[in-house]
């Protein structure tokens, strides 16, 4: 068995044409550096009067959150005030479609303080998509918090 | 006339008549790929603080594609070709055999690392290789190793010494967002951005030496580039609006990027030379997540312009948009895969998120993963592995599966909670 | 010179290359087809010569068969095609191919070329990363115990690791076991045969 296994390994002929190949490597220890930023922006304090809620995939306000930019319009008149508007998604869905779905949520909001009286050089608006969740877990309920506008006024 | 005729189709007639049976063999196994590392031989007055056929070990059984005996299981340790016997490792069901050995090279802190694949059944080496390096890049001198022997075996690039590129939120033990890099294999995990503002999108440029990424350090999205050697940033040209989602074009000379400035999110591309901004898309809708195809002549991008995002595709030299997605109402976050026939992307059903591959040709699609809230699939450069972000009860993890789907794994040495992984392309 | 012959003749030219380039595919082992070593003999020959398929021919075609008869060791085509189809027809009948009177029986044929099909396949670990439209051929020569003597690639895929894959393969059987079959059976077709791998 074992001459007639050395017969066949000594009859067998192949016509691949690389069968064997060579390489030579190197490696080196470059590694990455790293940076920081320092936080040039933080966040200000805000009541529940500042806050708007939305649906599910939506940008639309109802009439409580149409009732709430009202008076919001009034005080931020009345005081002089400058405006800006974040939007916010939950978690479902993916991160850079949040960002826009976000920023249509604030422009929405932005459009309808306008509509209120508030002058459109005294608003700015941001979109923050789920980055910045009110709410961690991964429930309705939690998810429910997040799909927000806010209105930070100063 | 009918003669030379005749002679023509005697001529075609025999070389048609085949005198030999022909029997076809159709199908075969795809069963993991039965190979044994000896553990090299090591010939440094150091001591070893790693083993090279460990690392290498791991390394091959990541994906299920081989497996690897282990030393106990060897009757013999050779670590020169006059040392082995075929006969035991065909006797140990051994498919491939890998010896080496390491030494001091001739330049002083560097070590050469030889090793011989051998084909057992065939008793012939297939590959001799040498790599050189200083002593403490051992790992990666494993995982060059690994490429080589995984390469010739399997007939694709290895990608065991790319990198991933990922996000982790802030934690008890760190209240930064953390731009990350870090081995395949999870090792070696280092920040290269920290900030206290969501970082997203990171993108790698083609030569691997700079990310793309987005930051609200300033207040609002914006895309930076960092050179990864010198850690210099440089903010790209700020547009009213959202400035994110950017993604490196093949031959790196420019970037595609989402600008809101127009009134709404639409594709444009930014020529790094020129420093200026192109609109590739102009539609009332959301159009976002860019991706250069891998021959840099379309890019694919998700739009709500049919009234629920989808996946499109636009000619960048025309400008001609063409629908890809058709099934389900949410179809998002497309990336092609390296041969440019099919894409990856985040596919909703039943209102779970999924990570899908559809081919380009044929246009069916096919889910891969059954875990939920799937989202930033990425694809490694060798077409075989998708790595994806996910959830693990509330926590964010990766988590990985082949695209044939017979492996699934979850990147479990990564601390802290991560997400939009970005595979890094191959070196060399 | 009329009309028809020229336009008759290039019919029969294009039916004849279609005819004969059909048998350049191999056989298929399901629908197993036998394609004879040596020119099938002469009488049954005359038996097809009845069956005249195309009117329009009928006169060209009796020209050729007619200068041919006079050189019986030329072959003609048409009616080996019909011979040929006609064997596809009773695939599932045993034929018995009358060659050094000897008989050589067809499910023989198939119980050993199916044994050897299943033991290559039992060995074939294919790669499983490369493409999926690839096919190798590879011949193999046998001593009557069953014994590989060469296995020698005559057609490659275009993809070395697909071809090494299946000389490993055949490596791996080494020696083909329960081949007994009559002598004249193992010299017509197991001698020395091809084995064609594809995925699929």
């Amino acid at each position: 068995m074992n001459i007639t296994h050395k017969f066949i390994i000594t009859l067998i002929v192949f016509f691949l044409a690389s069968c064997s190949s060579v390489s030579m490597d190197r490696t080196n220890d470059a590694t990455a550096i790293s940076a920081t930023a320092t936080g040039a922006y933080s966040d200000t304090g805000i009541t529940s009067n500042n806050i708007l809620y939305f649906a599910y995939d939506k940008s639309d306000i109802n009439s409580e959150g149409r009732t709430k930019i009202r008076t919001l319009a009034k005080l931020i008149n009345d005081n002089n005030l400058s405006v800006r508007v974040e939007g916010h998604c939950d978690e479902r869905g993916t991160r850079e479609y949040n960002l826009a779905l976000g920023e249509k949520r604030a422009k929405t909001v932005a459009e309808l303080l306008i509509i209120n009286g508030v002058a459109s050089d005294k608003i700015d608006t941001v979109s923050y998509g789920e980055e910045k969740p009110a709410s961690p877990g991964s429930n309705e309920r939690s998810w429910s918090q997040n799909r927000r506008a806010l209105v930070k006024t100063f | 006339m009918l003669k030379k005729i005749l002679l023509i189709y005697l001529v075609l007639f025999i070389s048609n008549i085949q005198s030999q049976l022909r029997i076809e063999i159709k199908g075969g196994a795809e069963d993991p790929i039965s190979i044994a590392i000896v553990p090299l031989e090591w010939n440094l007055d150091s001591p070893q603080d790693e083993y090279l056929h460990q690392i290498i070990k791991s390394d091959l059984e990541s994906f299920g594609e081989f497996k690897v005996l282990p030393p106990e299981n060897m009757l013999s340790f050779p670590s020169s070709k006059e040392e082995v016997f075929f006969k035991d490792w065909r006797m140990l069901g051994v498919d491939y055999l890998v010896i080496g050995r390491i030494n001091v090279s001739d330049f002083s802190e560097e070590i050469i690392t030889k090793y011989t694949i051998f084909d057992v059944a065939r008793e012939k080496s297939i590959h001799r290789g040498s790599v050189i390096g200083p002593v403490k890049t051992l790992r990666k001198i494993g995982h060059k190793v690994s490429d080589k022997i995984y390469s010739r075996i399997q007939g694709i690039p290895g990608i065991f010494s790319t990198k991933i590129a990922y996000i982790d939120k802030p934690s008890t033990d760190d209240p930064n967002f953390n731009l990350r890099i870090s081995d395949i294999d999870g090792y070696d995990s280092l920040s290269i951005f920290s900030s206290p503002q969501p970082l997203m999108s990171p993108s790698w440029s083609p030569d691997r030496q700079n990310i793309a990424y987005v930051s609200f350090e300033e207040g609002t999205s914006r895309i930076f580039l960092q050179q990864l050697n010198s850690a210099e940033r440089k903010g790209v040209k700020l547009e009213e609006g959202i400035n994110s989602s950017p993604n490196w074009s093949p031959n790196g000379d420019k970037i595609s990027a989402v600008l809101s400035k127009s009134g709404n999110p639409d594709i444009f591309i930014y020529d790094l030379s020129k420093d200026t901004w192109k609109q590739i898309t102009k539609h009332f809708g959301i159009d976002t997540e860019p991706d250069w195809s891998p021959n840099s002549k379309k890019i694919l991008f998700t739009s709500n312009r049919s009234g629920s995002p989808q996946i499109y595709e636009v000619n960048v030299r025309s400008n001609r948009v063409k629908r890809l997605t058709f099934e389900g109402t949410y179809n998002a976050r497309g990336r092609y895969l390296p041969d440019g026939k099919g894409i990856v992307f985040v596919h909703r059903k039943n209102g779970v998120f999924h990570i899908a591959t559809q081919n380009l040709r044929t246009g069916k699609i096919r889910i891969l993963t059954d875990t939920f809230l799937d989202e930033s699939p990425t694809v490694s450069p060798n077409g075989n592995v998708v790595i994806y972000a996910t959830k693990d009860g509330d926590r964010d993890t990766l988590a990985g599966i082949t695209l044939d789907g017979k492996t699934k794994f979850v990147m479990s040495s990564i601390k802290g909670e991560a997400r939009e992984p970005a595979w890094s392309p191959l070196i060399d | 010179m009329n009309y028809f012959a020229p336009f008759g003749l290039s019919l029969f030219i294009h039916f004849g290359i279609v005819f004969s380039l059909s048998n350049i595919f191999s056989i298929d082992f399901d629908s197993f087809n036998i394609e004879a070593k040596k020119p099938i003999e002469a009488y049954i020959i005359f038996e097809e010569q009845k069956i005249i398929p195309k009117k329009k021919l009928v006169q060209t075609k009796e020209l050729i068969q007619s200068s041919v008869l006079k050189e019986p060791n030329k072959i003609i085509i048409s009616d080996i095609n019909k011979a040929i189809e006609d064997i596809d027809k009773s695939r599932n009948r045993i034929i018995e191919i009358k060659t050094n009177n000897k008989e050589i029986l067809k499910s023989d044929l198939i119980k050993y070329s199916s044994m050897i099909k299943n033991q290559v396949l039992e060995n074939w670990n294919r790669p499983s990363k490369i493409s999926l439209n690839l096919k190798t051929e590879i011949e193999i020569t046998l001593v009557p115990t069953g014994e590989i003597l060469s296995a020698t690639l005559v057609k490659g895929s275009g993809n070395d690791i697909f071809d090494e894959s299946a000389l490993r393969a055949i490596l791996k059987v080494n020696s083909f076991e329960g081949l007994n079959m009559q002598m004249n059976l193992f010299d017509e077709h197991f001698r020395n045969f091809v084995l064609i791998f594809s995925p699929e």
